[in-house]
């Protein structure tokens, strides 16, 4: 990181040095009774549910998956089985063969 | 700069298994642990309105409510103080960002704190740090809340990029390149503030 040197920049760097200590304040315990108030506020409360959602995401996404993929194998079974069955047709149609056998 | 506040040590681990057992001593205990931790990270990036122990409780809660999630990867304070990061960048955003920074808006010590900081080679008196506080706090408003916690962090807290990467859960890339563009856009401010002066 370039750090500030000369012009306005290091007119941020003066800034910030001499507001350091004005930062500085000792450690801090909890005030009186707000840890025994957020403690009891924090287990009343349910569950967030955006954060369930959260930690069911991934695995929501991978039986999405699962599921397409098996819709596809199922699909592409099917489309097979239609295919011959459309070929079996063909056979079946009399003006086909007709046409067949004029060619 | 070094850890000021140093919880006081109890078995984290342990604490927390209690506390998904809805025991309330651990939890207490553990908000008391933890307590110190987040008053800093709030009180470094409170924004204005907002009361300090309103926001340190809303961390809490948070934490409470999404502790199902945490799954040990990350020190548990590295997990909390990026709850309280968020919940402050979520407040600083909410805030509506001044239109303009002004010399008109400065009371007597901040202008005289940047008059000094622009003009004069000089360091800022130390009795004025209370001023030079709050004008950075004034300056720092211009920017984007998450740069504006990143050179909070760099250079007033005076935190290593691996320290800032890990409180906020940014990789440290990341970090580089928002604190470069805070600098610049305080870069900017300072020389317009300057031409105004002299104007």
């Amino acid at each position: 990181m370039k750090s500030a040197s000369s012009g306005p920049l290091s007119a941020w760097s003066r800034l910030a040095r001499a507001a350091r200590p004005a930062g500085e304040t000792p450690p801090e315990a909890a005030p009186f009774g707000f840890a025994t108030r957020v403690a009891a506020l924090g287990l009343a409360v349910a569950p967030d549910g955006r954060a369930l959602l959260e930690a069911f995401a991934l695995r929501a996404v991978g039986l999405a998956g699962l599921v397409a993929v098996l819709s596809l194998a199922i699909g592409l079974g099917d489309g097979l089985w239609f295919g011959s069955g459309d070929d079996l047709l063909g056979l079946n149609d009399t003006v086909a063969v007709v046409l067949a056998l004029a060619d | 700069m070094p850890d000021a506040v140093d919880p006081p040590p109890i078995d984290v681990a342990a604490c927390l298994e209690r506390v998904r057992r809805r025991d309330q001593q651990a939890a207490r205990e553990l908000v008391e642990h933890l307590y110190p931790l987040v008053v800093r990270i709030v009180r470094a990036h409170l924004p204005r309105r907002v009361a300090e122990e309103d926001l340190c409780q809303e961390v809490f809660l948070k934490m409470f409510s999404r502790l199902g999630q945490y799954q040990g990867a990350v020190p548990f304070t590295h997990w909390v103080s990026r709850i309280a990061v968020t919940t402050c960048i979520d407040h600083l955003r909410a805030q509506r960002r001044r239109p303009e920074f002004r010399w008109a808006d400065l009371s007597e010590n901040e202008a005289q704190v940047l008059d000094a900081v622009l003009t004069s080679e000089n360091e800022v008196a130390a009795n004025d740090a209370l001023a030079a506080r709050e004008l950075v706090h004034k300056l720092l408003s211009q920017l984007k809340p998450e740069d504006q916690l990143v050179v909070r962090m760099l250079d007033l807290e005076q935190r290593s990029i691996a320290e800032i990467a890990a409180a906020t859960g940014w990789n440290q890339s990341l970090v580089k390149v928002r604190a470069f563009r805070a600098r610049r856009k305080l870069q900017k401010l300072f020389q317009e503030l300057k031409r105004r002066e002299k104007s």
